[in-house]
């Protein structure tokens, strides 16, 4: 996972007068405008605080007071619930199609821009992936090519355009960002789009927790370390007190048979602090997603 | 687990030195007033540099004057040898007591026996966890005040004299107890022993006595106590080791595990215990992704 450790300590109001008890929170930034924060809004914040996806901190003060807690900016590319884990949102594959049609819908593709069989007309807006990344894997380059992405277009045949004309240098078409090669037809692409989560599984790498209810698309902030109230399943597999808990279906966690390791667990640390076999609880739990 | 970086530097005299083996020191912090602390002790280090629970920091300089080793102020909730790995303890439980008006929304009487271990507001600014029936959602509290009793109570909530028509401040529970239901002392920072079955946090830097205040290691390169059960679990070179009984390490035999996966225990030195029990062994740590 990337980090971008923050200076700045956005203590939340719960916090800052007395801990997660304060206000009726149970978890941190509950009840506050984070939570659930529409692009709109995401963008206030961005502009108001200087929040940016990716951003993390962690709270000073002490334990009682919410100290010792680290959270993140993320998306939410699905709805989620207060105590479910969530993980990285896939990445959305396709392949590249050269030449294409020239048309306004399928242009050609050169080294600035991409046309490709993704079809995201129903998932993303226009430059709705703007600074995510693209990743090519053209035919005869040396080494797979890596992007950001500086418009794309929502179709599909959406097209993905990686270097824009420079106004420093008016003999050019384009900037630098060109790929080295040009892509050939049927090529593999990615579009990887750092910070997006959905709900975790039991196959999938747990990255945080979700502090509250969350419309699919919007912002949020989630706890990445710290004491967090996770959603438990602990009658299939128990909850042992401070028996590293694994993932499971829905965001929840279980107990691990027979403390067996656990793949999608091996660089976090997910720790119960209430022993439990019931089939839904929320429970406390020290948890640790900054190692992955 | 939960860290809170400090920006200070707690260089330790035996860094200014050149390392650890300065002062016939051979960890960080030994021979300094912050291994065994008693409670007046850690208080006065609280007011005079700022240390609380959970401090975490790393030193900074070259690896030969401790550069890269971390650490971390806890409380030793088990006394403590040199070398030893350690844990958390486990939250105390009990259960509300509520048959007759005993508890309310901002104080909660419990079945929890503390007369013994936990004085008087011993338990302030740890949580309690309850999960009261009809709640939506279970009840996580800052403990303003506790008694130590066989019977322990729990404030949550105390007079807020900004509302004098409030009883108590806003932290009251949502939702009030019912007899029996279920509840949860939880204590950051408050270490013990590890065994096989848990979860390395630190290694311990000294002897120190049980409920003092302590410095641990939480990264770098740290001496860690190999097991004496007598068994061939030999550690290897360079390969991740596992915990053991009474907080030492024992090899992996190359097999991943629960308890370890988080972390990393790297001994720099192959010792089977049949010569090697009971000996303190350098190990390249790391538990701050626990």
């Amino acid at each position: 996972m990337l980090y971008k450790p923050k200076k700045i300590d956005y203590t939340a109001p719960a916090s800052a007068q007395g801990g997660p008890g304060t206000q009726k929170s149970i978890t941190h930034y509950f009840g506050t405008p984070y939570i659930d924060m529409s692009a709109a809004v995401f963008s206030g914040v961005q502009q108001a605080i200087g929040a940016s996806l990716g951003d993390v901190w962690w709270l000073g003060g002490g334990a009682g007071a919410g100290g010792g807690n680290a959270f993140m900016f993320v998306k939410a590319t699905a709805g989620l619930t207060i105590g479910q884990l969530v993980a990285a949102s896939a990445t959305t594959t396709g392949t590249a199609t050269v030449p294409g049609a020239g048309t306004a819908a399928s242009p050609l593709t050169t080294t600035a821009s991409v046309t490709t069989n993704i079809n995201n007309a129903a998932t993303v807006a226009v430059n709705g992936d703007v600074d995510n990344w693209i990743w090519v894997n053209a035919t005869g380059a040396t080494l797979p090519q890596l992007r950001r992405i500086k418009y794309n277009s929502s179709s599909t045949t959406s097209y993905y355009k990686v270097s824009l004309p420079d106004p420093l240098r008016p003999n050019s078409p384009n900037d630098a960002d060109v790929f080295d090669t040009l892509a050939t037809n049927g090529d593999a692409v990615s579009i990887i789009r750092p910070y997006n989560v959905l709900v975790c599984t039991a196959s999938l790498t747990p990255l945080g927790v979700a502090l509250g209810t969350v419309t699919s698309g919007n912002y949020t902030i989630i706890q990445v370390a710290g004491l967090a109230c996770v959603t438990a399943v602990g009658n299939a597999n128990a909850l042992v007190v401070n028996q590293p808990a694994i993932p499971t279906a829905g965001g929840a966690i279980k107990g691990s048979a027979a403390a067996a390791a656990n793949l999608y667990t091996g660089a976090s640390c997910i720790l119960p602090q209430y022993a439990t076999a019931a089939a839904s609880i929320i429970i406390p739990a020290y948890v640790n997603f900054t190692g992955q | 687990m939960q860290y809170r970086l400090k920006k200070i530097d707690y260089t330790v005299p035996s860094g200014h030195e050149g390392g650890p083996g300065m002062g016939k020191q051979w960890t960080p912090y030994v021979g300094t007033p912050y291994l065994n602390m008693t409670l007046a002790q850690f208080n006065a280090m609280k007011q005079t540099i700022g240390l609380d629970l959970g401090s975490t920091w790393t030193l900074g300089g070259s690896a030969g004057a401790l550069g890269g080793n971390s650490f971390m102020v806890v409380k030793a909730q088990e006394a403590l040898t040199l070398g030893q790995l350690v844990s958390l303890e486990a939250p105390t439980t009990g259960t509300v007591t509520n048959n007759a008006g005993q508890s309310t929304t901002a104080s909660i009487l419990t079945n929890i026996n503390n007369a013994a271990t936990v004085p008087t507001n011993g338990d302030v600014d740890n949580w309690l966890w309850i999960n009261a029936t009809g709640a939506t959602l279970p009840q996580l509290r800052r403990i303003k005040t506790n008694t130590s009793s066989a019977t322990a109570r729990y404030v949550v909530a105390l007079p807020d004299y900004s509302r004098p028509n409030s009883a108590t401040d806003a932290d009251v529970f949502d939702t009030l107890a019912t007899n029996a239901d279920e509840c949860a002392v939880i204590r950051p920072y408050h270490m013990i022993v590890c065994t096989e079955a848990m979860t390395p946090l630190g290694v311990a830097l000294g002897t120190v006595t049980q409920y003092n205040y302590t410095i641990i290691q939480v990264g770098g390169l740290a001496n860690v106590l190999i097991d004496a059960d007598g068994v061939n679990e030999g550690i290897v070179q360079d390969q991740p080791a596992w915990t053991a009984a009474a907080g030492a390490i024992r090899g992996a035999n190359g097999v991943a595990r629960l308890y370890t996966q988080a972390a990393l225990i790297l001994p720099k030195f192959a010792a089977t215990n049949d010569i090697a029990d009971g000996i303190l062994v350098p190990c390249f740590v790391n538990f701050r992704a626990q």
